[in-house]
């Protein structure tokens, strides 16, 4: 039984090596011309002449708006924040808050929250506006710094005149372009 | 290690687009369906409108900067929505012929339990499930933007338009939104209106005074004229050829830069000199060449800023002044839209544009 079996699957075998020799000659017969044609891979960048001319092909006008080029950006690398301190009792507006105090608040912040691991999470601080911060971190850390920053309070300190002061995380956002308009209910106001 | 997924919210998309613009725009009748104007009409209601111009730029247009087309008009009122299908407000509004007004009501689309537009006559009424079945109106449910996710509530979008002639007092379908606006959704809230139909020559002329209807609803005129912001010695990266932008990360490079730009940031002026421990940032560079060749040009940089209401005619109205006096120079125009929308657009020369459309 055994022998009978193999014999067969190997006459299968045979058969298909056949096809597919067959199959390959079948290939090799289709004229050789079209194929040489469609080798050359069109460039990695694309020039706009060639693009003018596959639109020409399609009959477009030549001076007519065309796309040149689509991408959907997913960003994936920094998320930013825009923060807010505030201190309670309120602070006189004339109180100086600069970018390495408003960075010793955010590395307090995050170190309580995830020991040294928060500490090492980079932080660039973008703009700084009266009470308001703006910052860029990675975007994998991003949730941790939001965690992070709205349930930390600090202060009590000499520095502070013994203030409670916290963070109000007021923007967050993947595209800065967007970051600074805010949502406008504002106007509503 | 914490817990903390690296994608636990659906991340916003940004399409970058990068387009030849047509050679020839008619004035009086700009494109529509070609970027960068369709971009322009994707967001009919947009809160914040910035630019962003070379000072040079910003010298040829200062003299125009008072006309009407760079002042943007608006009006806040406080209204039900049975005000709006009923009397002279709907009469003057939205039953003339050539009556175009665009309304926003109050509230954040998708959180809020009902938040109210008009557009092109087109009463849209966006909300939850619970007032969505006790108004008794057939709507759709909201085409859900973050792709069919887990536990997030459903909402319906109840849409009508109002300038059909079977949308008047007495007809059947008509009456179906009146005793919802009596019994539901009868709260007054805060609108924001803006009257298409004004051309900007006559947008100094206040609406009390043309169309009285208004009046009643204690409404308020504003006039926002644009807020110059002059940036001195801004780094700007020099960008030869477009065509650089290609990969996505130098698209996303200049997409950050510009953002930056907008919010007048320090980090790209020049001698920033900002502690590596504060901020690592750096201007991207493109078109580098050889060595000694910084990448970048140093270059004052003025800023304009509206905030209000704008329409697509306005954002429009601005790009065809400005696209005007383009020649070599290169214009940012960046624009905030209700609901989270919004998009910068990159015009140089009146050849190309780019496009950032954020979703």
């Amino acid at each position: 039984m055994t022998r009978a079996r193999s014999s067969t699957g190997a006459t299968a075998d045979r058969l298909s090596t056949l096809q597919h020799q067959q199959i390959q000659a079948g290939v090799s017969r289709t004229p050789k011309p079209d194929m040489e044609d469609q080798l050359p891979t069109p460039p990695a960048d694309i020039d706009p002449n060639i693009l003018q001319s596959s639109e020409a092909k399609r009959k477009k006008h030549p001076n007519a708006a065309a796309t040149l080029t689509f991408h959907s950006l997913r960003g994936g690398q920094w998320t930013y924040f825009h923060l807010s301190m505030y201190s309670s009792p309120p602070s006189p507006a004339a109180s100086t808050f600069d970018a390495i105090t408003a960075r010793t608040h955010l590395t307090s912040a995050l170190r309580q929250f995830l020991g040294l691991h928060g500490q090492a999470i980079p932080v660039d601080i973008i703009k700084m506006e009266g009470q308001d911060v703006w910052i860029r971190v990675p975007m994998d850390d991003a949730s941790a710094v939001q965690a992070a920053v709205s349930g930390w309070t600090g202060g009590n300190t000499i520095a502070e005149d013994g203030r409670t002061i916290g963070w109000r995380v007021k923007e967050r956002d993947e595209w800065v372009g967007r970051l600074g308009c805010g949502d406008g209910q504002d106007l509503f106001g | 290690m914490f817990n903390f997924s690296k994608h636990e919210a659906p991340v916003s998309k940004c399409y970058f687009t990068h387009v030849k613009l047509p050679d020839f725009v008619d004035e009086k009748k700009p494109p529509t369906k070609s970027k960068p104007f369709s971009t322009f009409h994707s967001q009919s209601f947009a809160h914040t409108t910035s630019m962003l111009l070379p000072e040079a730029l910003y010298a040829l247009l200062r003299n125009r900067l008072d006309e009407g087309i760079f002042t943007l008009h608006y009006s806040k009122l406080y209204m039900t929505l049975t005000d709006i299908i009923s009397s002279d407000f709907f009469t003057t509004y939205i039953k003339t012929p050539g009556s175009n007004i665009l309304m926003l009501s109050e509230g954040r689309a998708g959180i809020d339990p009902a938040v109210f537009s008009l557009r092109d006559g087109i009463l849209r009424l966006e909300l939850d499930k619970a007032t969505y079945e006790r108004c008794g109106l057939q709507g759709k449910p909201v085409q859900d933007a973050r792709g069919g996710r887990k536990h997030v509530k459903a909402r319906w979008a109840v849409e009508v338009n109002l300038r059909l002639p079977s949308m008047v007092h007495g007809k059947k379908g008509f009456s179906r939104f009146e005793y919802a606006f009596k019994n539901v959704l009868n709260q007054s809230v805060t609108w924001l209106l803006t009257d298409l139909s004004l051309s900007s020559k006559e947008g100094g002329v206040s609406v009390e005074e043309r169309k009285p209807p208004v009046a009643e609803f204690q409404s308020k005129e504003f006039a926002v004229r644009p807020t110059a912001t002059r940036m001195e010695a801004v780094k700007v990266p020099v960008l030869k050829e477009w065509r650089r932008l290609y990969d996505e990360v130098e698209a996303e490079e200049l997409q950050e830069w510009l953002g930056l730009a907008f919010l007048d940031s320090p980090r790209v002026r020049e001698g920033d000199g900002i502690d590596s421990f504060l901020s690592r940032y750096s201007v991207p560079t493109f078109d580098r060449v050889e060595e000694e060749d910084k990448g970048t040009e140093t270059r004052n940089l003025v800023r304009l800023s509206w905030h209000g209401l704008a329409s697509p005619k306005f954002v429009l109205g601005l790009w065809m002044v400005v696209r005007k006096y383009m020649k070599d120079e290169w214009v940012a125009l960046n624009v905030g839209a209700f609901g989270g929308k919004g998009y910068t657009v990159m015009g140089s020369g009146k050849e190309e544009a780019l496009v950032w459309e954020y979703d």
